[in-house]
């Protein structure tokens, strides 16, 4: 049961993350090749951030208010990693990273209902 | 930088954050990378003792444990026994010997059991009360403390006629006074310092189990394990009831003494210096940041193999990454020793001491004198996994075995769910223990906000959590905090290769400063991990049954450690990193394998067994050794750049010196 929570925090920031990094300059090119118009980079990092704030739900259910936070904050760091590293060496791949966090959501959200 | 010219904010924030971070650099890696494996101690000292790794947690005989405590101690005021938890798979029995001071009110009696004073220790402890004098500032000392007190005069006393000269003497009277402190608060003087060391205690004081309440002695002095060889504690196999004799170590709580008070020293010095360096690391981050240009634009930017742009990127990345746990660790870690570096402020607001709680905590209870014979004890455990369903069972006392007036109390587990509430919350549930009537307990009162601010900082850093994920992420961030340390400590080198080379062209030799910094670098770095490889080694190498040999554990980390910093004089720059990287490397990969080869359970075995921080013990060693056997992979591969514009001296490329 944990392990679900644990695993849709997880999948929230992966994909909060990959969400944000399609959303800046740099990055969206390294991912689409070439720089998407504005208002989609925009949506990007809406969606981001959502997620992010989003994945503070479940770890604030999972282990209370205090440890909660400590949890997201740590799962944030290390997707957070992830994703840098991903961008560093295999840019291409966050499409698939973005697909799987999502299924991820998806799957763990069904697995805790 | 020149301080004669005008400078902006970020320049001088750039001069900071340089020398702030590299003049206690390699005592902040040091520290960060301690202090990282201390958040593992109670793993690390059960693997230190191999003769306890086939203990069965699966099955609690509770009858053989109570018929052990009969035999071993028919008339102790009161019976301890901790139950198998995630983190300790052993049952733990200890107990009070009449005339021992016995704790009033549950937890504090619990943890003096617990604690197990030993019976050599009293006659230090004795002279001790009698010596009612200490310096002021001792008492916010041990107030800190709490729970080592009595702990540590046992540990005091005994080594102190065991060992000689090995820094004893400073010890026990250090520990003596403080024992004098405890003293008059048990005797309900409403002393300043005394009152303050019970409050503390009761916040925190408390260890989750026994290795971390033995840590005192054992660290400092070395001492054994929770394994049963000092005082009267016996750790049993929980299914067999087998006694276990665990080695002599000075396991997991040598790295956790030695992250916050460094060792062969005062603690006061050693604790002095460390607050000084994380007072150094926070400036250092402070700094950093406003340093830093674009902390969301290079968010996640790291670009490799680009020499100086490739290690900025990697210290940004490994500080900002995980800033918040950066932050929240050197400033809770400075929390830890406020009533040290701040004493006066507990002294101003607490002219005579907060001792409501301490004189709460003080109604022993009697024994009757008529004998009556104990309590079924299933039914009550039953009684306490209802009521508590998800945390289960950390410990159960008996305060006056076989008398008509026993009592049976149930606690849960140390670690708590709230880190707002701090770790003195575990509940428990009392019992007569003849009829089995419950009885009332009185529950500590919740935290003021004050207190509720400062447990959460206390158990984080203490990563104090019902739950191994939210510590797992913690030791992961603190590597990421160990990788910031080192990565700015190698880019001090490397931003200054140039004038170093400019510097060798003119007089043919490495300028002494950049040098020096060189050595530390290695040594501080590469050689402390090797050294901590090396003290795992030195724990299977050396004889079981050898007299002190958590001493030579001790010793041996240390030679290791200096040998690496003639080792880094010795050879060039980057030869010093390549082989004391894989000499690390070496060490820590290979402890899965040596755990089976001197006596302990293979990964295999670990994995049957179920026994779940042995698996995450050889996995982290595996995967950090070989990391480390990358990195020295990488260095060895490293070919400085030459810049197109300025032709390198010939030599260099001969023999080159930058590392990457």
């Amino acid at each position: 049961m944990s392990l679900a929570f644990d695993l849709l925090i997880l999948a929230l920031a992966l994909f909060g993350f990959c969400a944000l990094s399609a959303s800046m300059e740099r990055h969206a090119k390294q991912v689409f090749g070439k720089l998407p118009p504005s208002e989609a980079r925009k949506r990007y990092a809406i969606v981001g951030w959502v997620a992010l704030v989003l994945a503070l739900l479940p770890a604030i259910h999972a282990y209370g208010p205090s440890t909660g936070i400590a949890v997201w904050v740590g799962i944030l760091a290390v997707s957070a990693t992830g994703v840098a590293l991903l961008l560093t060496y295999r840019p291409r791949s966050l499409h698939f990273t973005f697909s799987i966090a999502l299924a991820g959501v998806l799957l763990t959200t069904l697995m805790g209902w | 930088m020149r301080f004669d010219q005008p400078r902006g904010l970020r320049q001088s924030m750039s001069w900071l954050h340089t020398w702030s971070g590299l003049v206690l650099g390699w005592l902040l890696f040091a520290i960060f990378a301690t202090g990282t494996l201390s958040f593992f101690r109670n793993e690390i000292t059960f693997w230190m003792q191999p003769e306890l790794h086939r203990a069965d947690k699966n099955r609690i005989d509770l009858d053989r444990a109570l018929q052990i405590l009969a035999w071993e101690a028919p008339n102790a005021t009161q019976w301890s026994i901790t139950f198998p938890s995630p983190r300790n798979p052993t049952l733990g029995l200890s107990w009070q010997a009449p005339g021992q001071n016995q704790g009033a009110g549950g937890r504090d009696q619990q943890e003096g059991a617990r604690e197990g004073a030993s019976r050599e220790a009293r006659p230090a402890r004795e002279s001790a009360g009698g010596n009612g004098e200490r310096p002021r500032g001792e008492g916010g000392f041990a107030a800190r403390e709490g729970r080592p007190v009595r702990e540590n005069a046992g540990g005091g006393g005994e080594r102190a006629g065991r060992e000689g000269g090995f820094a004893a003497r400073s010890r026990e009277d250090g520990s003596a006074r403080r024992e004098g402190a405890a003293r008059s608060e048990r005797a309900g003087r409403p002393e300043g310092e005394g009152a303050a060391q019970q409050n503390d205690g009761r916040q925190q004081g408390e260890a989750p189990n026994a290795a971390g309440g033995q840590q005192q002695a054992r660290a400092q002095g070395g001492g054994g394990g929770g394994g049963g060889n000092r005082g009267p504690r016996i750790v049993l196999d929980p299914a067999t009831g087998a006694q276990l004799k665990g080695r002599e170590t000075a396991g997991g709580n040598f790295l956790y003494r030695f992250h916050f008070e460094l060792y062969g020293m005062d603690r006061m010095w050693g604790r002095w210096i460390v607050g000084i360096a994380t007072m150094f690391m926070f400036v250092a981050i402070i700094s950093g940041v406003i340093v830093h240009r674009n902390i969301f634009k290079d968010f996640f930017t790291f670009r490799p193999a680009k020499g100086k742009r490739s290690w900025l990127d990697a210290h940004n990345a490994s500080s900002v990454l995980s800033l918040p746990f950066h932050i929240v660790i050197t400033f809770s870690g400075l929390l830890l020793f406020g009533n040290m570096l701040l004493p006066t402020a507990m002294q101003s607001a607490y002219p005579d001491g907060m001792n409501m709680r301490a004189r709460m905590a003080q109604e022993a209870t009697p024994p009757s004198g008529e004998r009556a014979p104990l309590v079924d004890l299933v039914p009550l455990l039953a009684i306490a996994d209802e009521t508590w369903q998800s945390r289960g069972i950390g410990s159960l006392t008996i305060i006056n075995p076989g008398d008509r007036k026993s009592i049976v109390e149930i606690r849960q587990p140390m670690a708590g769910g709230s880190l707002v509430s701090g770790r003195n919350m575990a509940e428990s549930l009392r019992f007569d223990g003849v009829t089995g009537e419950p009885l009332a307990v009185t529950q500590a009162p919740p935290p003021t906000t004050v207190q509720a601010i400062s447990n959460v900082f206390i158990m984080l850093h203490r990563g104090f959590f019902a739950s191994p994920v939210p510590r797992w992420l913690l030791f992961l961030a603190g590597i990421g905090g160990a990788l910031m340390v080192a990565t700015g400590l190698v880019m001090w080198c490397i931003a200054r290769t140039k004038e170093k080379e400019k510097h060798r062209v003119e007089s043919g030799r490495t300028p002494f400063g950049h040098r020096l910094v060189e050595v530390c670098n290695v040594a501080g770095i590469a050689g402390l991990l090797l050294a901590i490889g090396a003290y795992f080694w030195a724990n299977r190498l050396i004889p079981a049954d050898l007299l002190q040999r958590n001493l030579w554990e001790i010793r041996v980390f240390f030679l290791i450690w200096g040998a690496s910093g003639v080792h880094a004089l010795l050879r060039d720059y980057k030869r010093a990193w390549i082989e004391q990287l894989a000499g690390a490397g070496f060490l820590i990969a290979a402890l899965p394998f040596l755990n089976p080869l001197t006596g302990g359970l293979s990964l295999f075995g670990s994995i049957s067994l179920g026994q779940g921080l042995l698996i995450g013990f050889d996995l982290a060693a595996l995967l950090i050794g070989l990391s480390l056997f990358y990195a020295a992979r990488k260095v060895r591969l490293h070919v400085p750049r030459v810049r197109a514009t300025q032709a390198a001296p010939p030599f260099v490329n001969l023999q080159p010196e930058e590392s990457a």
